[in-house]
């Protein structure tokens, strides 16, 4: 519990610098921007993980007896996926900050994107055979 | 918090290092986060007194890592303050990676649950 410790323990041992430190020490405000946009995604993990365990969970079964488990697994995996990676991402724009180098470019937001995109064409495929189909 | 603060950073224009508020908008984020997580934590909890019988007490265990990160954002936030302040760099590899980590732990949880329901 370490990372418990108070400004103090970080003042005296330095705790909260990185490890692997190359280049300069950045502007302050760039590391706690990457620091936020780390925070950013790790909710926007906890939001779609929210999102798969509430349908499976409290969404009124579809007519067809998997949707609801589609949905869900999908909108889980694809939180999996960001908070995997999350920490990786965070680690290679501390670097690039540290050695005044351009930031990473990444595909990942437009696979999420898409990602995204089809789960919620999947949820509005299932409500509107639902609704054809007269159980809505 | 802010009264403690302020008596021992008297200095009046102190909020003029810190252009754009940027500790306080790091130290909402946090909280935010904590808060988030403290929310799954109550979500998994629900979900377990319904079916899954073995989730309640990581429910209540994410509930309370969520209000510990809640808890040490004040914390960090001293500590950011102090580290612009000290010219060193705030940054807090360890409290990412721990994130990180409970974050994909509870993702794996939430697909074990639905995978098994």
């Amino acid at each position: 519990m370490g990372w418990l410790a108070g400004p103090r323990a970080r003042a005296r041992g330095g705790v909260g610098s990185p490890r692997r430190a190359v280049g300069e020490e950045p502007d302050y405000r760039f590391s706690l921007a990457n620091e936020r946009t780390f925070l950013a995604w790790i909710r926007t993990a906890l939001a779609l993980l929210a999102g798969g365990i509430a349908v499976v969970q409290f969404v009124p079964s579809f007519g067809i007896g998997w949707a609801r488990h589609l949905l869900g697994i999908s909108l889980v995996a694809v939180a999996t996926m960001i908070s995997a990676t999350s920490y990786s991402r965070w680690q290679r724009r501390e670097r690039a900050i540290r050695l005044g180098a351009p930031l990473p470019a990444s595909l990942f937001p437009r696979l999420l994107t898409v990602g995204i995109a089809v789960i919620m064409v999947f949820a509005l495929a299932f409500i509107l055979i639902d609704v054809a189909t007269g159980r809505a | 918090m802010t009264d403690d603060r302020r008596a021992r950073a008297p200095e009046p224009c102190a909020d003029a290092v810190d252009p754009g508020l940027q500790s306080e908008r790091t130290y909402l984020s946090w909280q935010r986060t904590g808060l988030s997580l403290a929310g799954i934590g109550a979500l998994l909890a629900h979900d377990a007194l319904g079916r899954h019988r073995p989730l309640l007490a990581g429910g209540l265990l994410t509930a309370l890592a969520g209000l510990l990160l809640t808890a040490r954002a004040q914390r960090r936030y001293r500590a950011t303050v102090a580290a612009v302040r000290a010219g060193r760099s705030p940054t807090d590899q360890r409290a990412v990676a721990v994130t990180a980590a409970l974050t994909t732990v509870l993702c794996l949880v939430g697909l074990a649950a639905i995978l098994f329901s």
